[in-house]
């Protein structure tokens, strides 16, 4: 079942930019989504659009199955919404709006008053609790953000790059947060950083200038690499190094490599087997007298699918164009198989 | 109804500890005591001092209603939608809630000050030509054009972004209304005709047609504007 559905949704303001473009998104339940894309690829505008707080110039969004639009309150009710660098009102405490917000959301004082008790705790401003928001930091107001957009226990989270202004040690816990949190939740949390994507999503969903470029499961987008690489780096001095390569020539499996410093990129052939291929070269490196430091595997390497996208996304241009009045693939979004 | 008794409870607050209202509630309230204090000196009937106290809401306190108006909505366009609507909120509560109270916060300064003086002025003045019903008719006379303005005052603020320019616009409008409705024939539905139309009503010597005309003529447009506002907001991308 999608929790979050848009059809052909798109958004231009004022005549003048194309923010959002025909965007067909689905967020299956109980999914940690990753909205991927560069700044100004439209993450936010997608955001705004299912909250009801911007009318879209066409298509609609659907939330639990009930469109969504500016009065739609009782949607939001299932909704906990954190955006980037959020601002609140500055003469308050962070009690006295998790109070409000408690509030607005219909919660009674026995609930509210324990909730933003734990929620302040949890999200570290217990130090900070009487303190005018208008004082916080940037980190201090994003974990301010995550405890008011948990106030009402939603089930669903849109959390607009929730670890930005954060530290290390915020963005680790934000991280295991969102982790923890997509047991019970559906999450579509939005970032430029890939890492964090790769770290905790089980889906994603890459924006590149207002199209979405793909949909899918994390183990979908990346399949999507064409070249898998294996990095070995290797011990010993340069005759060893050397050693190595011309060894590696004898390798059944390998179409090329390359040296850089005492790390190789080594590119398998298509369909060879990466097993056999590895153990060749394990071979080879104790026929050069060498020993291995460090062996990865290049293949689904977040960073690497996403930026062949958006490379791809940007030569296909007027192709996708004119394969706009077919909708679907032509349109520009490639969709994974289906992800639920 | 919570989230909208929450808003507003949060805007009366917010207007409680907010400079301009207290300001406002205190300079007014200065003015009209020296006003009181100078009648029995000169001698003045009781009408035309509570008159004078009324009209300075009307041509020198119109500029803190239209401040206390216009600072509605525009400067928390940034809170507006990260800490408010995107709760559980309809746009209609939100604005409703400031039009609400933004304009009790008006009846509230302008009835204390305005009832109280002319308490003062009936039971100090030599020339007691007031009655307690002619003071309740002008006191609704004056708050229901300054209901107007609070009105059109939230309806710039949702529909411009920077405050100082809605209240620029509206001070030049406000002042300006005068001539536009004598061209337009409507003159009583100008703030200026208060001036005339006033010490008669405290009086009780007012014509009877401009009893209902007056308050009618300004509560159909207040009215107006608040369901022009509210559709505006519920239509506005935030």
């Amino acid at each position: 079942m999608d929790v979050i559905r848009t059809q052909n949704l798109t958004k231009i303001y004022g005549h003048r930019k194309i923010a959002l473009n025909a965007v067909e998104l689905r967020v299956p339940k109980g999914s940690i989504f990753g909205f991927l894309g560069p700044n100004g690829a439209g993450k936010t505008t997608a955001f705004r659009l299912m909250l009801g707080l911007q009318r879209p110039t066409a298509g609609r969004v659907e939330i639990l199955g009930k469109r969504v639009g500016p009065n739609s309150s009782d949607v939001r009710r299932h909704v906990g919404y954190l955006p980037t660098n959020p601002e609140f009102p500055p003469d308050m405490t962070p009690i006295t709006y998790l109070d409000f917000v408690g509030v607005l959301c219909g919660l009674s004082r026995e609930a509210r008053s324990p909730r933003l008790g734990s929620l302040v705790r949890a999200v570290g401003l217990l130090g900070a609790q009487s303190q005018r928001i208008g004082t916080f930091s940037t980190g201090m107001k994003t974990r301010l953000g995550i405890a008011a957009s948990l106030m009402n226990d939603p089930s669903i989270l849109l959390w607009d790059e929730p670890c930005s202004g954060l530290d290390p040690a915020g963005r680790r816990h934000t991280m295991d947060l969102i982790t923890w949190l997509g047991r019970t939740k559906t999450i579509v949390v939005s970032s430029h950083i890939l890492g964090d994507i790769d770290q905790v999503c089980t889906h994603v969903g890459v924006l590149s200038d207002g199209q979405l470029i793909f949909s899918g499961t994390m183990g979908e987008m990346k399949q999507r690499i064409h070249v898998d690489t294996l990095v070995v780096e290797l011990s010993g001095g340069d005759g060893v190094l050397e050693r190595f390569r011309a060894a590696s020539r004898a390798i059944e499996g390998l179409d090329g490599l390359e040296r850089e410093g005492s790390r190789f990129h080594l590119r398998p052939v298509p369909g060879a087997s990466l097993g056999e291929l590895v153990a060749a070269v394990a071979g080879s490196v104790r026929e050069a007298g060498g020993d291995i430091l460090s062996l990865s595997t290049g293949q689904g390497r977040m960073e690497d699918a996403y930026l062949q996208m958006l490379e791809q996304d940007g030569a296909r241009g007027f192709l996708r164009a004119c394969g706009d009045a077919e909708g679907g693939e032509a349109n520009g979004c490639v969709r994974g198989t289906p992800a639920s | 109804m919570g989230a909208y008794v929450a808003l507003l409870h949060r805007d009366l607050v917010t207007i409680a500890r907010s400079w301009v209202a207290r300001g406002w509630l205190v300079l007014s309230a200065l003015a009209a005591a020296v006003a009181v204090l100078g009648q029995s000196t000169q001698g003045l009937p009781a009408s035309q001092v509570a008159a004078q106290i009324q009209l300075t809401f009307l041509f020198l306190w119109s500029i803190f209603v239209i401040v206390i108006g216009a600072s509605a909505v525009a400067p928390e366009s940034g809170v507006l939608a990260d800490s408010v609507l995107s709760r559980p909120v309809t746009r209609s509560q939100y604005i409703l809630a400031k039009l609400t109270a933004r304009s009790f916060a008006v009846l509230v300064v302008f009835v204390s000050v305005a009832g109280g003086s002319a308490y003062a002025t009936w039971r100090y003045s030599k020339l007691p030509d007031v009655s307690f019903a002619d003071v309740s008719l002008g006191v609704v006379h004056v708050l229901t054009a300054l209901l107007f303005l609070v009105a059109v005052s939230v309806a710039m603020s949702s529909v411009m972004r920077t405050t100082f320019v809605a209240i620029v616009a509206l001070v030049l409008a406000w002042y300006s209304v005068g001539a536009l409705f004598e061209f337009l024939n409507v003159s009583f539905l100008s703030p200026f005709e208060l001036r005339t139309s006033l010490p008669e009503c405290l009086r009780g010597e007012l014509d009877a047609d401009l009893l209902w005309k007056i308050p009618l003529g300004f509560g159909i447009p207040t009215v107006a504007v608040w369901l022009a506002t509210l559709a505006y907001f519920n239509y506005k991308d935030l």
